[in-house]
């Protein structure tokens, strides 16, 4: 099986898995929750700790010198975890949060095409840089301008179907009153995960009920654009957790270029 | 120093197009459970509560305390109205006893009166020979001390004003009931929803909780305390009693009585005939026959004063005795009629109270659901 359609799989593998999260996760016991957070951050983990090791490999060949205390001081070690847990675990919470409140079905059609074409436009990316960039670091490069292509394309979709998306008139009501009708829509069956999901309910009824408050009238203006700007960056942040889920699947293991690194 | 390394390039494979067909199937089947399966939904045990226009959210422990409170509150509350009921049934009895008592010299006047005495033995004829019906003297006792017209407006006043204020008392425990159910739910106060839409909460609404069951069942009162009934028991009860208070005089007092009345009379009469017109020649007969009557009518006058003075006192007491038995046995009765009545009244209550509460506590403790929820809009992430 080739490399391509090796990734092809694995990450709608993990799009299926990340869908598993939205069918079940609010039926979750908490802990079976905690395991399914872990899921979600642990790849995230191991996708940003191999690209900082990547980095920190091409910081040492390039600064250092090999046997020099410094470069044995940055040796990518569990610094670059600690940090890359620490996000993993934040962007794994986000990513539970939006994955089991995104209830759009075309949003999820959206995820589920941009598997596969996250492992073309990466294939794409390698395959067109391989001759330009140095070996070891190109996988880094790759993943970057792949982020970059088909984050933008997911996040513009998402933000097109936000565009056309029915949301409650609150225009006549109190802050409190719209915060709580989507604070009062999340149920969970852990209380960790419903608090999780209400935090995202308390998101969107501050954003609705400010956007509407503030923005009473449609058309083009500074005003509407900040709001739609909110909603991008809401949306990007999502885009960027969920491909950061599907990223160690494509960056695969750093060893044979960090071994290769410390032989030159 | 950077060493050029090739990127290892893939061997062009024939399963190329199996590979492409198997991530083609994979991604359509993904894309099929995407589209038409809904995730599962958890409803939690929370119940939507709306009163006075507040809205609150009770849990499975809340609801609970809730039910039993306002079982525990309206029993309460019965137990008030019946107190409340005993307090009007006395005060109204008290009211109409004291005025029979009122009437006792009235009647006792009558009873040691010559038209007393010969309507007695008039009526004693009668009955011996079977023309009339027993108990002249009670029910003579029963007409002059309670007139129906008496008791009938008493009762009516009774059920009139036990009503309304029985009316006044449920509202006041409604009232009572919400204040309270106010303040405990004071913490789980929660917005209004911005649509009818409560996202699946089973929702009370306490609005108008039993004001409807309370308005009825005192409307109710009237037709199951009915005067009619009661009314029919006072009159039962009353010459009874009355006739056994006055043949503790009337029975074996009143005979022995009536005998050395007869002699006394008989005597009395020959007496004076013989004495007054005996002078009289012809018209001795006629004169002794006047005599004779006048002198009879004089006995037995005197004889009467002579019987209130020995025995009126003890009649009366008698007589208050009967009329303290009749109204603690009308008090009874009345108890008995309100007391069905206010039973009837929280049964419903209960019932109602079960209706409300029951359903929404039961089955509502945390569960799934593979059903899709209504649409929501503006809800994801």
């Amino acid at each position: 099986m080739t490399a391509l359609a090796r990734s092809v799989l694995a990450l709608l593998a993990l799009a299926a898995s990340a869908w598993l999260v939205h069918v079940f996760g609010r039926v979750l016991p908490t802990w079976a929750a905690a395991l399914v957070w872990l899921g979600l951050a642990v790849p995230i983990t191991i996708g940003r700790a191999r690209r900082g090791r990547l980095r920190c490999a091409g910081f040492r060949q390039l600064y250092l010198a090999p046997d020099g205390t410094l470069a044995r001081r940055f040796g990518g070690g569990a610094l670059i975890y600690a940090r890359a847990a620490l996000i993993g675990g934040v962007l794994g919470l986000v990513l539970y949060a939006a994955l089991v409140r995104l209830e759009d079905t075309r949003a999820w059609v959206t995820l589920v095409a941009g598997a596969p074409a996250t492992a073309f436009a990466f294939a794409l990316w390698r395959r067109a840089l391989a001759s330009q960039l140095a070996a070891r670091y190109l996988p880094e490069i790759a993943w970057r301008l792949t982020l970059l292509v088909v984050g933008a394309g997911l996040a513009a979709a998402l933000v097109a179907l936000a565009f056309h998306r029915p949301y409650p008139d609150l225009g006549d009501v109190g802050l409190e009153r719209a915060v709580w009708h989507f604070v009062d829509q999340e149920r969970a069956r852990s209380a960790a995960v419903q608090l999780l999901l209400q935090l995202g309910g308390v998101k969107d009824g501050l954003r609705l009920w400010l956007a509407q408050q503030l923005m009473p009238q449609p058309g083009l203006s500074a005003a509407q654009a900040l709001g739609w700007l909110i909603v991008l960056a809401e949306e990007a942040v999502f885009v960027w957790s969920y491909l950061s889920f599907l990223c160690p699947v494509l960056i695969g293991s750093t060893k044979h270029d960090e071994s290769r690194n410390r032989t030159d | 120093m950077t060493r050029a390394v090739t990127v290892p390039t893939e061997k062009p494979s024939r399963l190329w197009v199996f590979e492409l067909g198997l991530a083609v199937c994979a991604a359509a089947a993904l894309l099929a459970l995407v589209t038409n399966v809904a995730p599962l939904e958890w409803r939690d045990a929370e119940t939507e509560i709306v009163l006075d226009g507040n809205h609150y959210r009770a849990g499975p422990e809340e609801l609970g305390w809730l039910a039993a409170f306002t079982a525990l509150h309206f029993d309460r509350g019965d137990e008030a109205a019946r107190a409340l009921v005993a307090d009007e049934i006395d005060a109204k009895l008290d009211a109409l006893f004291a005025e029979t008592e009122g009437r006792l010299p009235e009647f006792f006047d009558w009873y040691y009166s010559l038209r007393g005495e010969y309507s007695r033995i008039a009526m004693a004829a009668l009955e011996a020979a079977s023309l009339a019906e027993p108990g002249y003297v009670a029910e003579r006792a029963a007409a002059m001390l309670l007139p129906e017209e008496t008791w009938t407006a008493y009762l009516a006043a009774l059920e009139h004003d036990a009503v309304e204020r029985l009316g006044a008392h449920y509202a006041d425990v409604r009232a009572a009931w919400r204040g309270r159910i106010e303040e405990k739910l004071a913490d789980h106060r929660v917005p209004a929803p911005l649509d009818a839409d409560t996202a699946g909460t089973p929702t009370l609404v306490l609005d108008d909780f039993l004001a409807e069951t309370i308005e009825r069942e005192v409307e109710a009162l009237h037709a199951r305390v009915s005067v009619g009934a009661a009314a029919a028991g006072v009159g039962a009860a009353a010459a009874p009693a009355l006739g056994r208070a006055a043949a503790v005089r009337g029975g074996r007092a009143v005979a022995a009585r009536t005998a050395a009345r007869g002699a006394s009379r008989i005597g009395a009469a020959a007496v004076s005939g013989a004495a007054v017109c005996a002078p009289g020649g012809p018209a001795a007969a006629a004169c002794a026959v006047l005599a004779g009557a006048g002198a009879w009518l004089i006995t037995d006058w005197a004889l009467l004063r002579v019987d209130e003075e020995l025995h009126r006192e003890e009649l009366e007491r008698s007589f208050q005795q009967a009329l303290s038995g009749l109204r603690a046995e009308i008090e009874r009765e009345l108890l008995a009629a309100f007391d069905t009545s206010i039973a009837a009244r929280s049964a419903a209550v209960a019932g109602e109270i079960e209706r409300s509460f029951i359903p929404a506590r039961a089955g509502r403790a945390g569960e799934s659901t593979s059903e899709p929820v209504s649409s929501r809009t503006g809800s994801d992430r």
